[in-house]
């Protein structure tokens, strides 16, 4: 069963049925990080994740380092933080030790999935190299199998089975 | 009339005056004091007296909207008071106003036009109003919802619905006991058909493979959901689709494959978990609409009525509004499995205040009360109300105390906690929703009135290193008593 890890603050809540849609289906293991403490903490316990879903607005959590950065700016978006400081350390405002930035992580493992429009994150996405066609936008019509659809296009994608124009086969 | 305007003419009034007639059928303007022609740039009265007043509205849907407001205040025998519209100014802009105005009427009681008054306010107040229109129509919405899961509720249960009272909302454990035996049953159900399916090889073609794989893993599901999946809010959520993923697959078999009575036992057990965990979702909707309901509700007088207050104050029994406040939240409190007691201790006092500010101070402290409070189905929670004179201090004193989620200590010594949009730092325990809005406003409906707002919050235990534990927290709002 592969691993997935999904970092978002409502995922047993309002985006329960998302979940749902994952875990019904029995070939992945769904880990969920509500916090980004709680996030760095799952990528640093040995399990290798094959994809990694990130909300843009997250809770800091008990790292002092990251309640510090929320505390002196109202408006980070600690998702992101995150995201730098994993992919793109000379832009993180976090600075992770070694051991918190496992192996396996890359670029090409990440999703985004966030209510932040696009156009906002597209700065961020050329920097941490994250693939646009990795990116969903909540909103009220999303469809229940949206996360499973994201996880399986960036497995897809890495296996070398997605078209360019983002379908399998 | 025409003497009354002249002689206003001769005062310099801080204020625009007006008076509107209809002539022909047509609202026309017909008076206008200096200070209405300078708050719509006009140079004369000649320039605007005498046009229809249609010409200063944004749009024939806006001054429609005015003239419902204004026969409906009119059909009342009232004023209508603090009416916010952008007019149009002589320049084409559209100038934020505050109008007061009243109808008019001829000896036979017919409306022939209307008397106002219009001042200029700012764009963050016309914000405000604005606001507080859209949540004044958010608030009717989130009633009619409740309403309609309500007939759903009904309807869904035929009267039997394992999880009690609409209001109340089951914790996840509770739930997960009740859908144990409809799960387990369509657990069998899918085996004895996956089993039939091994025995007889004519039943394959009754589906496609793919369909077949997927029924063996919503079985899967089915048994092991506990220890696949560790947070027990996903599994409701995840018992459901795996029970429609059934119902969907089931609904494309091929006649004459499968024994009849076969599908319609998969089928009909499926829905009977589908059904179950429907009316659990109908719970926890219903007690998040309202536990939402009131923080809409708050929202919406503090924009629509802090601007400008326009009621004036009451001298009323202090009993009076406690217990208004504690009737309109015991369907949340009852939602929660929450027993709010009430008691008056010491003196009767009698307040004066601005009844609906003050009513919606004891609401916004109740409210917290119960949203933070832990529930405990097996021991129920409780919150008190004192209210009376306090011997001490001799004043009106509502003391509200509930046991849950904890302040901390630095939250109420630093102030943070009584600031607008500032959540403590546990209230998010448990996915808690919360705007900040409640302790700020009740405290400020208190300084209003010369009185306060104060919390206090303890470990239940005494012992402040122990973690994980509920605090007794205290909130009391002081007012000065009226005496005689």
């Amino acid at each position: 069963m592969k691993h997935v890890l999904w970092i978002e603050d409502e995922a047993t809540f309002d985006l329960n049925r998302l979940a749902a849609a994952v875990n019904v289906t029995f070939k992945y293991k769904l880990t969920i990080a509500k916090t980004v403490t709680d996030a760095v903490r799952h990528m640093t316990s040995g399990t290798e994740y094959e994809v990694v879903v990130v909300d843009m607005r997250l809770l800091p959590g008990e790292d002092p380092r990251w309640k510090r950065l929320q505390d002196t700016n109202d408006r980070v978006l600690l998702g992101m933080e995150l995201v730098y400081s994993l992919l793109a350390a000379e832009r993180g405002r976090v600075t992770l030790d070694p051991a918190e930035r496992p192996q396996w992580l890359g670029p090409q493992r990440f999703a985004i999935f966030t209510v932040e429009p696009e156009k906002e994150l597209s700065d961020f996405l050329d920097v941490v190299g994250i693939d646009r066609r990795f990116y969903r936008r909540k909103k009220a019509s999303l469809e229940q199998t949206t996360l499973l659809d994201l996880i399986e296009m960036v497995i897809a994608y890495r296996a070398g089975v997605l078209n360019p124009n983002g379908r399998q086969g | 009339m025409k003497s009354l305007f002249e002689a206003l003419k001769a005062y310099d009034l801080p204020v625009g005056v007006y008076v509107v007639r209809q002539i022909d059928g047509v609202d026309t303007l017909v008076e206008a004091n200096f200070e209405f022609l300078r708050i719509f740039g006009f140079d004369s009265a000649e320039a605007v007296v005498g046009r229809p007043v249609t010409d200063l509205y944004g749009s024939e849907q806006t001054f429609e909207e005015f003239r419902r407001e204004l026969d409906r205040a009119a059909a009342q025998g009232r004023v209508l008071h603090s009416h916010h519209e952008k007019l149009r100014a002589a320049n084409g802009d559209l100038i934020p106003l505050e109008v007061h105005v009243r109808a008019d009427f001829d000896e036979a009681g017919a409306i022939i036009g209307r008397t106002g008054v219009v001042v200029p306010i700012s764009d963050l107040e016309m914000l405000l109003s604005d606001i507080g229109k859209v949540l004044h129509r958010y608030s009717h919405t989130l009633v009619n919802i409740r309403l309609q899961l309500d007939s759903v509720q009904k309807a869904i249960s035929d009267g039997d619905d394992p999880f009690g009272h609409p209001f109340y909302a089951p914790t996840y454990q509770e739930a997960d006991a009740s859908f144990e035996r409809p799960a387990g049953l369509l657990a069998r159900a899918l085996e004895r058909l996956l089993d039939g399916i091994d025995a007889n090889h004519r039943a394959w073609d009754a589906l496609p493979a793919e369909s077949w794989e997927l029924l063996r893993l919503r079985l899967m599901v089915l048994e092991n959901y506990r220890t696949h999946i560790p947070e027990v809010e996903l599994w409701p959520s995840t018992l459901l689709t795996a029970a429609r993923d059934v119902i969907t697959t089931m609904h494309t078999v091929e006649a004459g494959y499968l024994p009849k009575q076969t599908v319609k036992d998969v089928i009909g057990r499926a829905k009977e978990l589908e059904q179950l965990i429907c009316l659990f979702d109908i719970h926890l909707t219903t007690a998040q609409l309202l536990e939402i309901e009131h923080e809409v509700l708050t929202a919406r007088e503090l924009a629509l009525y802090s601007v400008r207050s326009r009621t004036k104050k009451e001298t009323l029994p202090l009993g009076e509004i406690v217990l208004e406040a504690f009737r309109s939240l015991e369907n949340f409190a009852q939602s929660r499995q929450i027993e709010m007691r009430i008691e008056q201790i010491g003196r009767r006092a009698r307040v004066r205040v601005l009844r609906r500010d003050v009513v919606r101070a004891v609401q916004n402290l109740l409210h917290n009360a119960i949203k933070y409070s832990w529930s405990k189905p097996t021991d129920p929670v409780w919150i008190d109300v004192h209210y009376g004179v306090d011997p001490e201090t001799g004043l009106a004193t509502v003391t509200i105390t509930n046991y849950g989620v904890p302040i901390l200590p630095e939250e109420i010594d630093s102030g943070r906690i009584y600031e607008l949009g500032y959540r403590g730092a546990l209230s998010g325990d448990r996915s808690r929703r919360g705007t900040g809005i409640g302790l700020y406003d009740a405290q400020r409906v208190a300084r209003a009135h010369s009185g306060d707002v104060t919390i206090g919050s303890r470990p239940a235990s005494g012992y402040l290193d122990e973690d994980e534990q509920p605090y007794i927290t205290t909130a009391v709002l002081t007012l000065p008593v009226v005496l005689g």
